[in-house]
Parts: structure tokens; sequence; C-alpha cells
């Protein structure tokens, strides 16, 4: 799917619920902080050129590149 | 004795809980990765005293980086078995603490589950079932407030009846008929434990060679992608989690809008970085304006202090040692205690309000153009104080080569140890003068800084290309809310560091002077002993302080130390060096901060009048014993600045670096490369600029 938004995507203070079967694209470790497919993200923040961005779920503030940030389907 | 050992999430107060435990003062700080290493203490709980320790923390027993291997090193270490776990979740965010505790539940070590920070939860409104907690995981729940001491006394009742194994079944099942294979070794309890041993290849080295066979022979045999495991097996826990937290917690959303209020400021695109660099401005200013009242001070008393000793103490060798090595060897390290002070204390503040990951998160981009992470600049930042907890620092960065490169470059970032030389050599070059509105010398000494900071980038870029990226980690952090820093921490880590810099540099000034001293004393051969009679033949006596003058000159010039500046006199020469400096250099290949002292005691063994001077008047006063001109000429002086700058001059580090890299061959480079652009760039800076 070529025009999926990501979550690179998101505009700041947007929300976003991450697609199913994203567990490819989601690194391990943020899967292992909680942020795995069907999770309810908010854009919180942007580091200038937009990279890193801050994103934040179930109380968390977690910054990661764009990079990973572009490989993450939202619906 | 029973051990204890404090697991959790990174900066959720286990150190915290571990110093009001065990009265120590390890250093805390609202950045997740403050604690790298395990740390030992002792509780006294009346029936029996246990050890705990400390560890750093982890989102998951899987690592992602080497300070998180630590934790899974010290469970699965089956030679020195855990007795309980304190596990210490943030009450703020509980789901996610609640994964790692379900990881560790199913090791079967019995546990005590710490709700901290509940003086948070009461502000934002979250409400937490405690007794469903406890059913569920069939452990004791003790919620706390460590920074309100609440809590602390029923945590302590519950270790003391801390039950000796573990009530709770492991839930987690192989479902792999290879993988159960692993079951036939003993020490191997369960299903979890075989899935630990599967999928981390660091744990096989603590089983026995036989046990090491089987077990690869076991995984040999079967193929696996351990990612996918591994993301399936948490899937699978938080789904159980949020079960269980359906009924445990009643959650109204956490209030986050102060942080993000500052966060629009502190991380804007311009204001950021304005803000970011005028704060270290400020610091360096700071350093410099603010210490030199009690310093100034210091100076003086140990000047006096070695005046008075020289004076009430019986007139031998003794007293030479006391009074001409030791005191100003001392007096060397002591002065620069507020400078440090005020080092370490700002960097604890840029860590305990939270900013310093904000800085983390800032910076990235930048630093990844070098080959280095935005988590780099931790190391970097405390480089700045000192090199070795810096280059342990280095443990949280996930990636393996922006690790190794931050490693290699972190000495060049300007440590506290060189600030001694520095002052000294400033204020050599420059006579003091506010009159511009501002501190000249505090700018010179904010570029020596900037010096450092751009060669550790240079390096890192020329470095990056030898170096091979294989490590899969990603960038990810966790940017903690803002928080009023405590008096009290910052108090406590500015104290502990200060105290264990003077008491490291102190072990090694008073064994150099001591060494300095002795070669200073006694010289080979007829012209030490005898110099009496070789100066008669030469000088004309008028004068006894002329005459003392140069008797003790001509004896520094013929001891075995004399002997050995002037050894390496031709190698340092083309530096603008003399002899004398040649000391200062080959003492300070044990720790820079020694150049100082050295030169202090040097200078004042070369003269008797000058007692009572302080440090930087012996300097002025120097002379070229072959040209008879001021020594420190602004060539000289701007020349050993360079060298210094770069020069890899501490033991320490070279120690460390070998320790953490895990090889020989980093620190050698490490170690020739600095020395050999040291060289080159005084050599250069002398020709230039004389
Ligand atoms: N509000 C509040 N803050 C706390 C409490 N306990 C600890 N803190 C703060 O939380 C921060 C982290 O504390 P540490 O003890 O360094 O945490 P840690 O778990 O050792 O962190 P790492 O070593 O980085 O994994 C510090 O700034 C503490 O002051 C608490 O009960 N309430
Ligand atoms: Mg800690």
């Amino acid at each position: 799917m070529k025009n999926q938004r990501t979550i690179a995507n998101l505009n700041i203070n947007e929300t976003g619920i991450i697609a199913g079967n994203q567990q490819e694209n989601i690194p391990l470790k943020l899967i292992q902080m909680g942020c795995t497919s069907n999770t309810k993200i908010m854009l919180r923040m942007k580091a200038p050129s937009s990279d890193p961005l801050c994103i934040q779920f179930g109380g968390n503030d977690i910054a990661l590149r764009l990079e990973e940030a572009k490989k993450i389907a939202i619906e | 004795m029973k051990k204890v050992v404090l697991i959790g999430n990174p900066n959720t107060g286990k150190t915290s809980l571990f110093n009001a435990l065990t009265g120590l003062n390890q250093s805390t700080g609202n950045y997740p990765g403050i604690t790298v290493d395990k740390k030992k203490g002792r509780l006294n709980l009346e029936v029996e005293t246990i050890d705990i320790i400390d560890l750093p923390g982890t989102y998951s027993l899987e690592p992602h980086s080497l300070d998180e291997e630590v934790v899974l090193q010290e469970i699965l270490n089956i030679n020195e078995p855990i007795d309980s776990i304190i596990y210490i979740a943030d009450a703020v965010n509980l789901r996610r603490n609640l994964f790692l505790f379900s990881q560790i539940c199913d090791l079967e070590i019995p546990c005590i589950l710490v709700v901290n920070r509940i003086d948070k939860i009461k502000k934002s409104g979250i409400q937490i079932n405690q007794q469903e907690l406890s059913d569920y995981y069939k452990c004791p729940v003790v919620l706390t407030s460590i920074t309100q001491n609440i809590g602390l006394q029923k945590l302590k009742e519950e270790l003391k009846n801390c039950q000796t194994a573990s009530t709770y079944k492991c839930l987690f099942k192989l479902n792999n008929a290879d993988f159960e294979q692993l079951r036939e070794i003993k020490s191997i309890k369960n299903d979890y434990w075989a899935w630990l041993v599967v999928h981390q290849k660091c744990s096989h080295k603590l089983f026995t060679l036989q046990e090491q066979k089987h077990i690869e022979s076991v995984l040999s045999k079967t193929t696996y992608e351990s990612e996918a495991l591994i993301k399936e097996e948490a899937i699978e826990r938080y789904t159980n989690i949020d079960l269980l937290l359906n009924s445990v917690l009643k959650q109204i959303d956490t209030d986050k809008s102060i942080s993000q209020k500052i966060d629009k400021i502190l991380t804007h695109k311009y204001y950021g970085y304005l803000i970011f660099f005028s704060i270290l401005f400020l610091i360096f200013q700071a350093i410099y304006s603010w210490a030199s009242v009690p310093m100034d001070y210091i100076d003086a008393f140990f000047g006096d202090l070695s005046v008075w000793l020289r004076n009430s103490l019986p007139d031998n060798r003794i007293n030479k040692l006391v009074s001409e090595a030791l005191i100003p060897g001392i007096g060397g390290v002591v002065i620069f205690v507020p400078q440090i002070a005020l080092l370490f204390g700002f960097i604890s503040l840029l860590e305990q309000s939270g900013y310093m990951s904000r800085v983390v998160f800032i910076m990235d981009r930048f630093m990844r153009r070098f080959g280095l992470n935005g988590k780099s600049i931790v190391p970097l930042i405390s480089g700045v104080a000192c090199a070795i907890p810096a280059i342990m620092a280095a443990r949280n960065i996930d990636n393996a080569k922006e690790r190794l490169l931050t490693i290699l470059v972190v000495p060049f970032m300007t440590c506290a140890a060189r600030l001694p030389v520095y002052t000294i050599l400033i204020a050599l070059m420059i006579p003091s003068n506010t009159d511009y509105g501002f501190n000249l010398q505090g700018v010179v000494l904010m570029l020596m800084y900037l010096l450092g900071f751009v060669s550790s980038i240079l390096a890192s870029i020329g470095l990056s290309k030898l170096i091979k990226d294989e490590s899969k980690e990603v960038f990810i952090i966790e940017l903690p809310s803002y928080q009023i820093p405590q008096i009290k921490n910052l108090f406590h880590t500015l104290l502990n560091k200060t105290k264990s810099f003077v008491f490291d540099a102190g072990k090694i000034i008073v064994a150099v002077s001591i060494i300095l001293w002795v070669l200073a004393s006694f010289g080979p051969g007829n012209a030490f002993t005898s110099a009496e009679q070789y100066l008669e033949n030469t000088i004309e006596i008028n004068n006894t302080n002329t005459y003392d003058d140069a008797l003790a000159a001509y004896k520094l010039e013929h001891s075995y130390l004399g002997y050995l500046g002037k050894g390496i006199e031709p190698l340092i020469r083309p530096l603008g060096y003399d002899w004398k400096i040649g000391i200062g250099i080959i003492a300070s290949f044990a720790a820079r901060e020694v150049f100082v002292g050295t030169m202090a005691s040097i200078y004042s063994v070369g003269s008797k009048q000058e007692d009572g001077k302080t440090i930087l008047e012996k300097l002025r006063q120097a002379q070229n014993s072959t040209t008879g001109k001021p020594t420190y000429t602004f060539a000289v002086t701007l020349s050993l600045l360079i060298f210094y700058a770069f020069a890899m001059q501490c033991v320490s580090t070279i120690a460390i670096v070998k320790r953490e890299t895990n090889s020989w061959k980093w620190p050698i480079i490490q170690t020739l490369g600095m020395t050999s652009i040291a060289y080159v760039g005084a050599f250069l800076t002398y020709t230039i600029f004389s």
C-alpha cells in the first residue's frame, strides 16, 4: 500500500491508531514498551527537520527516529 | 547472607529506594539510564542483615543495550542465586511496568511488587486496586513514595516475612518440542528460563561446558526467528496485562500539560538550541567567576600551611618531603574543588530536571551525522566532569557502533582533571581582566571546551569509517516528565562525586609527589652530593639567598629527576618546553592533574626564596635555565594548552576503555592516536606563535 499513512504523517497533537499487522514494522523495543498494533498514539512533538519524533501512548513519551516512524502504518 | 535485587523499568526510583534502604548515596536523576552498573549495599532488618543490589533499569529481560544486559546476567547467574526480588513499578505508568514484572514473575523467584510515585497518582486521579494485583501475581504489593517517605516501613516488614519459594506458577509455555529438550539441564527451572536461554546467547557462558554443548546442539537443530518470537511473547503479555488492568486500574488520563508547555520552548527549532548553548555558556562562566574567590583562599591557605609546617617541624628530610612535595601536591588538587563541585552540580541539575533527555532529543539528528547518537550527548557532557563515568554511561547506547565511537571520542572532552592545568596556563597567558563586561579568561576556557567537543566530533567522523555497523538496535528513548530538582539529591551527588574525585586524584598525587621528591632529593655521582664544591668554583658568593637558590637549582638539575627531565628534553624542545616542563609531562602520564602539583613542587624545590608564594606566582617567575628568559611565554603556554587538550594522559581511562570494549586494541589505538595529535598540535602551535 503506497498511500498508507504512517506515524510520520501525523500532525502535532493528532492521535492515530496503529494499524493491524504492524508487528514486523515496529521495533522490538517499542513493542516491549507497549506500543503494538491497535495502540492509540498521539504525536507529541517533533525535533527540527521532524527527526526524531516524540509519540505518546499510555502515559509514555517516547522518541524515535523518522526512519522507524515512516515504517509504522496507522489506520 | 540473603541476596535481594532491585529490578524495574528505567527511571522508576530503584536507586532512590536503594539509598533509602541502605543509607548509601548513589546518584539518582530524572533520566532513563543513570545507573549502568550493579551496586551493592546492606540493610539491617533486626532479624537478619541482607545484601541489597541496585541494578540498571530495563524495559524487558531481552536486553537491547549493555546496561540492560547487566540485569539479565545478574538474574541468570545460577552460581549466586537471588533470594528475592523487589520490583519497582511506576504507578503513573503501570501498564508498561507490569510487562517486565510479568517476565520476572515467570522466573518463579519470590518477589515484592513496589508501586512507587503514589504521590503523583493522587494528583492525577488514578486509583489502584492493590488487593487484586496481589492476588493475581501472588506476591505482596506495597505502595510507596520514596521522595515523601511513604510505605518504606511497610516494605521492610514485607522483606522480613518474604517467602522462601515463589507461589506464582509460570504461565509461560514454550510450545516447541525442540526447545523443551533444554529442560534436561537441571538449573533451567521452567519453560521461561529455557526461553531466555534460547534467545539470549550471553546467558550460555553461565553454564558448565557440558551443558553449553547440550544447549548448542539443541539450538543448532532448529531454525527460528528470535525477534519475531519475542515480539509474539510481548504481545501476548500485554494482552494479559490489559485484561488485568481493566479491573485493577481506574485511570483518568495523566496530566502532562505542564511538561508539554515547557517542551514547546525547550525543544523549539531555534530557541531550543539557543537555550541549550546559553546554559552551557552560563555553566562555564560560573565555573570561572564564582569559583575564583574560594580558589584564591585555598591557594593562599596551602601556601601558608607549607611555610608554617616547614618552620615548625624539625628541619630534616621529612620536613622537606611534607612542605615541598606533599602539601603543594595536595593543594594542587584541593584548589579545584570549587570548580569541580560546580560542574558536577550543574550536570546533576540537568539530569534531575528531566532536561537531559530533551537535549538527547534535539541533538540526535546533529550527532548522527558524525556517526554518533543523541544519547552520546550524555557521555560527552559528563565527560566534561570525568571520562570514567562518562565511558560507563555509554552502556546506555543501544547501537554497538555508536556506543564504541562514543567511548573512543569521550576522552577528547575537557575533563575536570584538565581544568587545573588549563586554569593555570590560561592565567599565565591572559591577565585577569573583567573590563569587557565578561571574563576573558572564562571565554578562553570555554573555547578550550569547544575545542574538546569539536575534536571529539571530528575524531568520530574519521573513526566511523573504520568501524562496521552490525547492530540492529534502533534509537528509542523515553522523555520523562519534568521535575523540580531535589536539593538533597543535588547535594549528595555533588558531595559524593567531588569526594571521590579528590580522593582518587589525591592518592595518585601523593604517590607521584613522593616518587618525584625522592628522585629530586638524590642524584647519581659527585655533581649532586658535592654540589657545594662545584658551585664554589663557579659562583661568587656575596649573598646567602642567591647562593641557596643557586645551590638548590644546581642540585635539582643534577638529581635523578633532573636527568630524567633532561633525558626527554630533546623530544620536547621542538614544542618549546624545557626539562622542568618535561618532568611535569612525564608525571602527568599517570593523571593530568598531577601537572600543576608537580610544577608547584619542582619550583619550590628549585628555590628557597619563594616559599609561601602561590603556584601561579611561582610559575610566572620561572626562567628557562638555558636562555634565562621566562619559561612560560605566550607560545609555550599555548603549546602546552594544546598538548594537554589532546594527550591521552590518564591511566584510569585507559583501563576503563579496555574493560568496556573488552579489548586492548581500542585503548591502544586511542592512546597512541591522541598523543600523536597532541604532539603535532603542540609543535604547530609553538612554531606559529613563537
Ligand atoms: N515524585 C516522585 N519522584 C520520585 C519518587 N521516587 C523517585 N523519584 C524521582 O525519580 C527519579 C528517578 O529516580 P532514580 O532512583 O534515579 O531511578 P532509577 O530507577 O534508579 O533510574 P535508572 O537508574 O536510570 O534506571 C529521580 O529524579 C527521583 O527523585 C517518588 O516516590 N515520587
Ligand atoms: Mg538507578
